[in-house]
């Protein structure tokens, strides 16, 4: 049976969920949890860890544990988020040869989609053992207002870990998805997600069964990891400047242990309202002199550290309202930074009401990307998703300006045509440069692609008029024609996003995760059937003694002794080789000893 | 008018199109305006179907301006395709070939500069498709073609993607999204907005082989979301399109009881104008006559031929038009005035025979209505009078013979017997019918001898010898 299982690929935590007999369900990893963090880490041996394994070795190995890679999803390298990274993150960011960031760990250079893959992989592998079945389709959920290069990254690390990423949708709209599933609601909804790395805000009007996105605006930049941040630099890191004058920042492990205490502190916080961070021996001085920093946090602390983080949310909030042009009905919270009280208090003040409850903020948006991707599998479905372009979509005009054509928010499919005129006398050709961004300068936007028309007639400016049109699908792909409307002439693009990958690469890629995958199964099959047969070794050496005490007498009991121990040698010898074909026939010879030896021991009672 | 007409009407090589698929007869029009409706099929340009009409230029420019007004037509650049509802043949997917002519009927004027700021998702058709009571497509001709092609979509659907992607210019926004009444209730629009998404939009139909009709639902859903939008987004547009849909409706009804009532009134003007119109035109050919009559008793010559030359000119006119008997009096006439002339005389004689013929065809079917109700004398009489006119033999024989059945005088039956049997003197029938009325009359040397004559036609009828025998022994 074809699945789509949905994912939420989130900065700190990723999710997964699949629908099954027409209720979805979230699915826990091999450790029981249901959410995953989204770290990824070579170890010494140079094994991948992702999840918890990688997090909980982080302390020791800073350098090789990738955290927060979402962020830097179809970043160029010249963009401030990537330098706030490079100058924030205990893992080393390189320039990738496309003008693209990534990772170098253990002097491999990952790029960023891959790192995304990685995680998607382990996702994927929840769901395959969870179904037993294989499986090659999703849904994965990116924050509203990622732009389309983040969003085709996040595509390429579908297809890297294989598989095929059906549908990108926001992470506000699965959770309304979740949310409304299931009821027969008629009411606008506000999603305020706050996550680890972003907040999102969105509206949404739900009615019998169809979803329709009305305004959703965010900031990539402004989430859990911030909190941190402001916990880390300007409370402990300060306070044991202060005292020791000493910057903890150039400690990589230290910073890595400060970042799981503040991380700790901030999520106890929400329960208690004082914490205290003990983190002994955290650095040594020149003169051998170990140091420890013991705090105490108060709520309040967190609070006056961390309120203009909320208050920005909120400034966001009020001009998404305004937006969407209609009174909000509901206010749903998703993301674990939602549960910080001051969080609650602040959106409750703004939207006047009590924030819904009945959703798990860390499982909603995992839970709505698997409803969508249910609903795109069948023909009569209960929910139907009507979602917006995030941003908007324009050419650049004369005097480097941004003409819009699809502004943000607006509802795909659709498609918009503007013409346009030659700006100069004689003017033979235009260059139709595609924009994404909100920015009136052209070039402060995201170039998409860029085409030229040729063959105009030469004519004084203004008179040749050039038709363009764009177009975005159900599936978010934007093409964009430009037509001579004089001579029928055309010239089209269909505009894909660069990830900072090539297409070549991207393959590369795929072909290595397959290869490595290969591997790994390999090598869990070995161990697998190691421990088969040093399990049997264990039973037979068990009963050895006393058989050889009935069987001991006769010439035929002799005989099968001999074999029994030549068989049990051999069992050992394969235990200790990698060949599995060799253990699996050692394995069953010695089940049959072990079989005979049973018979032996029930005649003689 | 005409020249208002001619500049409102625009360009000579301009195409008038139908905004209404009932036709002339339905709507109860006037003829020259049904004519020139009848006309409008799109495909032909104003000069031709100016030129097609017969009436006169200014004459048939004004008509089209009328129908214009009444909101029946509008006049476009470009020519329809073929009216063919097949997907091959439905709007092409870049966009609805949209009118230029709004017609925007019972809008206020400040209403319809506003909505034409909108471009074509203002445009508020002349007419409502769907009448009240009537069912969503009215008399839309479906192809059938169309309707069995396979592909995933049931036929309603496929009937209501061709109706809708055909249409989609000719309707408001609120026949579009299939609601029954205008409203700027914003909730109710997005209502139907998501009834339609269910149907149409892309994920919904993800799974859907829709064959052909795939472009055409694609261009009715990007349609959709887009009137979506602009209606959901702005709130004075809102309400005064649906003020405009309201005030069209309004005048379409009024519109229809009033041209009811006026093709009634044409109606009865009509027919009194008819029959003032024959009563003067027989006073004309009374008094015609009368000249007539008069010339001759007194004309010179030349005259005397003229008039006999124009009444045998008349006469072969209705002679040609197949009316006998005013063609054989005039012909009559034209003997008269110049008895010489063989040409005449003999036209005339035609003429007179077959209108004779004629009358004597219908005197014979009264008869034999009479004689089939069993009313023997009038079915005799009016036998008599149709032997008397076209001395038909067969129908002499037959008058004979009824009046034998039915015991009338049997000597007029012999002289209808003679008849037949001088006219068709070969006929053994005949002298058989005639020798059994001389025997029944007691003349029986007449009978033997009519006998012997058939004897000798045709030796070998049983019949004749028998009764020769009988005749004889007796």
């Amino acid at each position: 049976m074809e699945r789509i299982i949905g994912i939420d690929l989130g900065t700190t935590n990723s999710c997964v969920a699949i629908v099954e007999g027409g209720s979805p369900a979230v699915l826990a990893n091999k450790g029981g949890y249901k959410t995953t963090p989204s770290v990824v880490a070579i170890s010494e041996n140079g094994k991948r860890l992702v999840g918890h394994i990688a997090k909980r070795q982080a302390v020791t190995n800073a350098s090789n544990t990738v955290y927060a890679a979402k962020r830097l999803m179809g970043r160029r390298w010249d963009s401030a988020a990537v330098r706030t990274m490079v100058d924030t993150m205990p893992y080393e960011i390189i320039e990738g040869p496309n003008d693209d960031a990534r990772v170098k760990l253990r002097d491999r250079v990952y790029s960023v989609p891959e790192i995304g893959s990685i995680i998607l992989q382990e996702m994927r592998l929840i769901a395959e053992e969870y179904t037993g079945e294989k499986i090659e389709k999703a849904v994965v959920t990116v924050p509203a207002h990622f732009n389309d290069a983040q969003r085709q990254a996040t595509k390429d690390a579908g297809r890297i870990a294989g598989l095929d990423v059906v549908r990108i949708i926001n992470e506000p709209t699965a959770a309304a998805l979740a949310y409304g599933f299931g009821k027969d609601m008629d009411r606008t909804i506000a999603v305020y997600d706050l996550g680890g790395g972003t907040f999102d805000i969105s509206i949404l009007e739900i009615s019998n069964g169809v979803f329709e996105v009305l305004a959703t605006a965010g900031d990539t930049f402004l989430g859990g990891e911030d909190f941190d941040g402001r916990i880390i630099m300007d409370y402990l890191v300060m306070e044991f400047a202060r005292e020791h004058q000493i910057d903890l920042r150039q400690d990589g492990m230290a910073l890595q242990r400060l970042r799981d205490a503040a991380e700790k502190a901030k999520i106890e916080l929400s329960g208690v309202r004082e914490t205290e961070i003990h983190l002994p021996f955290i650095i040594s001085t020149g003169s051998n002199e170990a140091l420890h920093l013991q705090k105490t946090l108060t709520r309040e602390k967190l609070e006056a550290l961390t309120i203009d983080l909320v208050d920005r949310t909120i400034k966001i909030c009020a001009k998404t309202i305004e937006e969407a042009g209609q009174p909000v009905d509901d206010v749903l919270l998703v993301g674990g930074m939602t549960r910080m009280p001051l969080v609650q208090e602040k959106v409750r003040e703004f939207f006047g009401k009590d924030p819904l409850k009945g959703v798990h903020p860390d499982e909603v948006v995992a839970t709505g990307a698997a409803i969508q991707g249910a609903a795109l599998l069948h023909d009569h479905q209960s929910v139907l998703l009507l979602d917006v372009t995030p941003m908007s979509l324009g050419i650049m005009i004369a005097g480097g300006l941004f003409s819009v054509l699809i502004g943000a928010n607006t509802t795909v499919p659709c498609s918009k045509s503007h013409i346009f005129t030659t700006v100069r006398d004689n003017q033979t050709s235009v260059k139709i440069m595609v924009f994404q961004g909100e920015h009136k300068q052209a070039a402060k936007n995201d170039l998409l692609g860029e085409f030229i028309l040729t063959g105009l007639r030469p004519a004084s400016k203004g008179e040749v008029e050039i038709e363009v049109t764009f177009d975005i699908n159900a599936d978010g792909i934007v093409s964009v024609s430009a037509k001579n409307l004089e001579t029928g002439q055309e010239q089209a693009i269909t505009v894909t996003a660069t990830s900072g990958l090539t297409e070549e690469e991207i393959r590369r890629m795929a072909r290595e995760n397959q290869d490595h995958m290969v591997d790994v199964r390999k090598g869990e099959e070995l161990e697998q059937a190691r421990q088969d047969v040093q399990r049997i070794i264990a039973d037979v050496e068990r009963v050895f003694p006393r058989v050889r005490e009935v069987l001991a007498g006769s010439d035929f009991g002799t005989d099968a002794l001999h074999k029994a121990s030549t068989v049990l040698d051999r069992a050992a010898e394969a235990v200790e080789g990698e060949d599995v074909t060799e253990l699996r026939t050692a394995g069953e010879a010695l089940n049959r000893t072990l079989n005979m030896f049973k018979g032996v021991l029930q005649k003689v009672g | 008018m005409p020249i208002e007409g001619a500049q409102a009407l625009g360009e000579w090589e301009s195409f008038p199109h139908r905004l209404d698929r009932r036709d002339a007869d339905t709507l109860g029009l006037p003829e020259d305006e049904a004519i020139i409706y009848d006309l409008v099929d799109g495909r032909h340009t104003i000069e031709q179907v100016c030129a097609r009409s017969g009436l006169q230029q200014n004459e048939a420019l004004g008509v089209l301006f009328s129908l214009l007004g009444q909101g029946l037509i509008a006049i476009t650049g470009t020519a329809a395709t073929a009216d063919t509802p097949s997907p091959a043949a439905l709007p092409a997917n870049d966009g609805p070939a949209r009118l230029e002519v709004l017609p925007f009927r019972g809008v206020s004027p400040p209403d319809v500069q506003f909505l034409k700021g909108y471009g074509p998702l203002g445009y508020v058709p002349g007419l409502p498709t769907r009448e009240p009571g009537r069912d969503r497509y009215g008399r839309f001709p479906f192809d059938n073609r169309a309707l069995l092609m396979r592909c995933g979509l049931t036929v309603a659907q496929k009937k209501e993607v061709i109706f809708l992607s055909q249409m989609l210019p000719r309707l408001d926004h609120f026949e579009f999204f299939d609601m029954d009444e205008p409203t700027d209730d914003r909730r109710e629009l997005k209502k139907a907005f998501f009834i339609f998404t269910k149907k149409y939009h892309p994920d919904a139909r993800r799974t859907l082989d829709m064959g052909p009709f795939e472009p055409y639902v694609a261009y009715i859903y990007r349609h959709a979301a887009e009137v979506s939008e602009l209606l959901q987004s702005d709130d004075r547009f809102r309400a005064t399109y649906a003020r405009a849909v309201k005030a069209r409706n309004r005048a379409y009804r009024e519109g229809l009881e009033s041209l009811r009532e006026e093709r009634e009134s044409v109606q009865r003007q009509d027919r009194l104008r008819e029959a003032k119109d024959r009563k003067a035109e027989i006073q004309k050919r009374l008094e015609r006559n009368a000249k007539a009559r008069r010339l001759v008793s007194r004309g010179p010559e030349m005259e005397r031929l003229n008039k006999a030359e124009r009444f045998h000119r008349d006469g072969m006119l209705h002679y040609e038009q197949g009316d006998l008997t005013t063609a054989a009096n005039l012909l009559r006439l034209a003997v008269t005035y110049d008895p010489r002339n063989r040409v005449y005389e003999q036209a005339f004689e035609r003429a007179d025979r077959e209108s004779k013929s004629e009358l004597a065809g219908r005197y014979w079917e009264r008869g034999e209505t009479e004689q089939s109700v069993g009313r023997s004398e009038e079915a005799i009489a009016a036998y008599t009078r149709a032997v008397e006119l076209a001395q038909d033999p067969a129908h002499a024989a037959h008058l004979a013979r009824y009046m034998v059945d039915n015991k009338k005088d049997l000597r007029t039956a012999m002289a209808h017997a003679e008849l037949a049997v001088a006219r068709a003197p070969q006929n053994v029938d005949y002298l058989v019918l005639l020798a059994k009325i001389q025997e029944s009359a007691d003349l029986s040397t007449k009978a033997r001898a009519t006998l012997e004559r058939a004897k000798v036609l045709d030796g070998s009828r049983e019949d004749v010898k028998q009764a020769l025998n009988a005749l004889k022994k007796k």
